[in-house]
């Protein structure tokens, strides 16, 4: 028993010991984190110019040739603008990438792990010139990242897509192509609205999109999410209910009859079953709505119309819209 | 306990078996626990070797020349790999190791129970608690969420404390209140999982495995500053963590001041885990395995704080390597790895618990 | 007067669980007149309210009332078994062992169905119950409060992280595995009820028919021994009933803690210590916590719902600490 008491001194020196262990680790953690200027080790031939991007100004190469994107709005943009990546990760419950993109366009892009959770060495191997993320999705693995190659990061994705895609372009150094699909998008907005019988017959259609989502409740998206903003520029109207300046309006399958509309669009992210889809749809309920009795309600493809986002998806969206609605 | 001796009483003419009397510069003499250091000696030397490995191995290997290198600032085409990837990464693992090891030990001691863990008593649930819901309520600047989380790991913690004093701090008592806690934060995590913006959510959804993938020093240096100005608190620890452990009685009739010195201790080790956890989000069992296992290794009578700080670092950084390449090309979080091997020992220590250390003594 | 004060208590148990299950019909995220609610039940009609309270609320709620009787008569035989105060199915990692055993069927036998999984949900309960007693009754002191709790939540974790390991690579059971961590009455097959009650019934009579078997144990084994009573079998017997119980309550609704550990207790301090009373009244109580907290749960954040696996949680844990403050549990 004494031997416990003498140890006090000895335990005094250890604890000295390991002040002595951390100050060493923080003096090298400390030293090393000044060392990176996010500048790239990887320089790309040609110049360089400065975008401003989420996290302040940044240099890029003008002409960057291997390029990382790390969300599915980075990658739309990235194919829209003709720009093929290197490395892209992987979207939720799919293992591959978005699947409404021309496949032979996505041949050969490396898969670098999981959305908001990429594989650092993954990206690092590819020895990229650029990557393309967002605040939202990667600000968190910012310092990483930016030692591998000049990050740019928009500040969230989704409802400014329009604004986010400006600032993909303008870093992959592709300003005129991206002018080109920007009008390319407002034309076929145009021809769509035409197609839909007039600004005002359009403006006079109450459409409705609901996604099923695995683990959560039913989602009613409303004015600033992706679909919202592509359905305001056709000058769809929404039902009130949907009609608000959030992400989503979030219902129990009780209230499933807040998502009728003159039309409805409905997708499912994950299992059908555990997000409630099998159970809502064959529900009475569901078939009781006006949209669903008047064979209106069209179950769209989750990844085209919710998960990618960006001009690729949206003038298919426009397609599918112009396509269903109509239909009747 | 009932051969009790003063304090004052050491020096040469009291020297214990297992002890060296240690003369620095002639003024004044320790003891020193002959084991004890050379295990402490073995296993920095071991973290080191691990450290080289870890640097070594991942997506591409590197040649431990090139590593070496590296770190000593020389020019390398690997620069980029270990130095800027692999060696933040690093640092984090070693000192969120080091964090948990130390607070499980201090934690330990008090509870005067093996099974005693920060993240058995709530600290862990309720750092990731608010973390979740801070984040949920648009709190995205990383430099703020390190501190919530800590926050959060005290609340949790105090409520447990306050919750499980009753007429004295019982240690059984502690702990079951603790895991009731635990089980009612993880609900209430869920349920800002579940309510929050869906891109943050999956964001919280990576933090709370528990990775270390893509940190680094930016969520280091809290940790390293708490870790730093722990040191004296730890000095104070480990002489206060002898008089802990005597009974009651025995430390009453020392004249020491339990109540005070127990809720030191504790709150010195709620606090370096809810940083760790802030850093690094829950990384399970590391507390309760760490200070284990250098006890075991050291056998001392003590938990010796040290060794436990190295073999937590040194569980981290493996723990990290093989969930970095157990998987390949999958990567799994460093807290998977811990909990796979940290839940089957809790129950093992469960198993070999006498009544006395399984049972309020 | 024991007697008339045990069948009043029943009396008005019985009549909570009428409210609550009123509750349950006349409140959720959609608000519908209590006048049309009983139109609708006794009269049908197609109106949209009407199918809300026929096609979700009904089988909702009698989902909750078989989960409830379930899972409070498990804790208590659970209870009764282990002579520990804090035994519980989610305490205890049992129902995380259910949901791992679903989970394993969907992703490795490719079973996809209620009647093949539920099985795999048997068995996974089984495994984890008696896995974490062996654990806790191993050493000396044999398996105290503590050491049970502990067990429980090492095996909980353990089973988290060796799902999150193994099935690392298969995103989409990951995804329906957050959906098996969260017990929720919502969204639910109706089918499920038809394909749950045999074994409801059965786990039901199974321990009910050892009621005095309990009562003697409570006494001591040694006590239960001499009572003619044979004890091994009876442990059996109950570690059965419990798992088929919890089995079933976790294949209709997935993992809801608590629910076992704060109804028998409250349902001892209501009639006493008999198994035959205490039984009853905890089948009783048990679907009246489950259907409350659920109410709770629809109206706290609308318009969406909070699943009533939190709900119970958060109302359960003051029944924990109280418990837990109480000297005898500690030094049991």
């Amino acid at each position: 028993m004494s031997r416990k008491h003498s140890a006090r001194s000895t335990r005094s020196r250890y604890a000295l010991a390991a002040v002595l262990l951390c100050t060493a680790l923080a003096a090298t953690a400390c030293s090393s984190s000044g060392d990176g200027d996010g500048g790239g080790t990887h320089k790309a031939g040609g110049g360089t110019h400065t975008v401003d991007t989420a996290m302040g100004p940044v240099k890029v190469p003008d002409h960057p040739q291997r390029v990382v994107v790390l969300d599915t709005a980075e990658l739309d943009s990235a194919i829209t603008l003709g720009v093929k990546p290197v490395g892209a990760t992987s979207a939720g419950t799919s293992s591959g990438f978005l699947d409404y993109l021309p496949q032979d366009e996505l041949a050969g892009i490396k898969n670098v792990g999981a959305i908001a959770d990429p594989d650092m060495e993954a990206v690092a191997a590819l020895k990229p010139d650029l990557i393309l993320s967002s605040k939202v999705r990667d600000g968190a693995h910012y310092d990483a990242l930016s030692h591998i190659a000049p990050t740019v990061l928009t500040e969230s994705t989704g409802a400014p897509w329009k604004a986010d895609f400006q600032l993909h372009a303008a870093a992959l150094g592709r300003t005129a192509q991206a002018a080109k699909a920007l009008t390319a998008y407002q034309d076929h907005v145009a021809a769509v609205t035409a197609a839909l019988g007039g600004a005002a017959k359009a403006a006079a259609t109450e459409v409705s999109m609901v996604r099923f989502v695995e683990g959560a409740d039913i989602r009613l998206y409303g004015n600033a999410s992706y679909i919202g903003t592509v359905l305001k520029d056709v000058g769809l109207a929404r039902p009130s209910v949907q009609d608000v300046e959030q992400l989503s309006v979030d219902v129990s399958p009780e209230q499933i009859d807040k998502a009728d509309g003159d039309a409805i669009f409905y997708a499912t992210y994950g299992d059908p079953k555990a997000a409630k889809e099998t159970q809502v749809t064959a529900s009475s309920l569901w078939k009781g709505l006006g949209a669903v009795a008047a064979g209106r309600a069209h179950q769209v493809d989750d990844q085209l119309w919710y998960q990618g986002i960006g001009y690729t998806a949206a003038g298919k969206i426009l397609d599918e819209l112009q396509r269903d609605l109509t239909a009747t | 306990m009932s051969t009790t001796r003063p304090a004052s009483a050491q020096g040469s003419r009291f020297r214990p078996e297992g002890y060296a009397v240690v003369r620095p510069g002639g003024r004044g003499s320790f003891l020193l626990h002959r084991r004890a250091f050379a295990v402490t000696c073995v296993l920095a030397a071991l973290l080191a070797a691990v450290c080289v490995a870890y640097l070594c191995v991942g997506e591409s290997f590197v040649a431990p020349g090139e590593v070496v290198k590296v770190v000593f600032g020389r020019p390398s085409p690997d620069e980029l790999v270990v130095g800027e990837l692999r060696e933040p990464r690093l640092a984090l693992g070693l000192l969120v190791g080091a964090a948990f090891g130390v607070s499980g030990a201090l934690i330990q001691t008090v509870a005067r129970n093996p099974l005693a863990s920060p993240d058995v008593i709530g600290v862990t649930h309720g750092a990731g608690a608010v973390t979740v819901a801070a984040m949920t309520y648009g709190v995205t600047s990383y430099t703020a969420l390190p501190y919530l989380s800590v926050a959060g790991g005290l609340t949790a913690a105090a409520l447990v404390y306050v919750f499980a004093w009753r007429r004295g701090l019982h240690a059984a008592r502690f702990v079951l209140i603790g895991i009731g806690f635990s089980v009612a934060l993880s609900s209430v995590t869920q349920l800002f999982l579940t309510k929050g913006d869906y891109l943050v959510a999956q964001q919280a959804k990576v933090w709370l495995t528990g990775s270390l993938n893509g940190r680094g020093y930016a969520e280091a240096r809290p940790l390293a500053l708490v870790l730093l100005a722990a040191v004296p608190c730890a000095l104070w620890a480990a002489r206060a963590q002898r008089t802990v452990s005597f009974d009651d009685d025995t430390a009453t009739a020392l004249g020491v001041r339990l109540g005070r010195v127990r809720f030191g201790l504790v709150a010195l080790g709620v606090v370096l885990a809810s940083v760790a956890t802030g850093a690094a989000g829950p990384v399970d069992f590391v507390a309760l395995l760490a200070p284990q296992i250098a006890r075991r290794l050291t056998r001392t009578a003590q938990i010796p704080l040290l060794a436990s700080a190295l073999t937590g670092a040194l569980v981290v950084v493996v723990a990290d390597l093989l969930a970095r390449k157990l998987f390949s090309p999958t990567e799994l979080p460093v807290g998977v790895m811990t909990a796979a091997v940290g839940a089957p020992y809790l129950m093992w220590l469960i198993v070999r618990s006498r009544s006395r250390s399984g049972e309020p003594s | 007067m024991q007697l008339r004060r045990r069948t009043g208590w029943m009396a008005a148990a019985t009549a909570a669980l009428l409210l609550a299950v009123l509750l349950s019909l006349a409140v959720g995220s959609r608000e519908i007149p209590p006048s049309q609610v009983l139109d609708a039940l006794l009269h049908g009609g197609t109106s949209q309210n009407a199918e809300v309270v026929r096609s979700l609320r009904v089988p909702r709620t009698v989902i909750g009332i078989m989960v409830g009787a379930a899972l409070a008569v498990a804790g208590v035989v659970m209870q009764g078994v282990t002579r520990n105060p804090i035994a519980e199915p989610g305490i205890l990692g049992v129902s995380q062992g259910a949901s791992l055993g679903v989970v394993c069927a969907i992703a490795y036998a490719g079973v996809g169905t209620l009647s093949g999984y539920v099985w795999f949900a048997f068995a996974g309960a089984g495994a984890a119950a008696v896995a974490v007693y062996a654990v806790a009754a191993r050493g000396r002191g044999g398996a105290s409060p503590v050491k049970l709790a502990l067990a429980g939540a090492a095996m909980n974790a353990f089973l988290a992280s060796v799902v999150s390991g193994v099935l690392t690579t298969d995103a989409q059971t990951l995804e329906t595995y957050r959906f098996w961590q969260v017990g929720s009455l919502s969204g639910r097959d109706t089918d499920i009820i038809g394909m749950i009650w045999p074994f409801l019934a059965a786990g039901l009579l199974l321990v009910l028919a050892m009621a005095r078997g309990l009562d003697a144990l409570a006494l001591g084994e040694d006590v239960a021994k001499g009572l003619g009573q044979n004890v091994a079998l009876l442990r059996l017997t109950g570690a059965l009933g419990a798992t088929v119980l919890t089995g079933a309550a976790v294949a209709a609704a997935g993992p809801i803690a608590f629910v076992g550990l704060a109804v028998p207790h409250l349902a001892r301090a209501l009639v006493g210590t008999a198994h035959r009373w205490v039984l009853p009244m905890a089948a009783l109580l048990g679907p009246v916590m489950i259907l409350v907290s659920d109410v709770v749960g629809r109206i706290v954040f609308p318009p969406s719902e909070v699943p009533v696996a939190v709900t119970t949680s958060l109302i359960g844990v003051p029944f924990l600490v109280a418990l837990v403050r109480r000297r005898s549990v500690v030094a049991a």
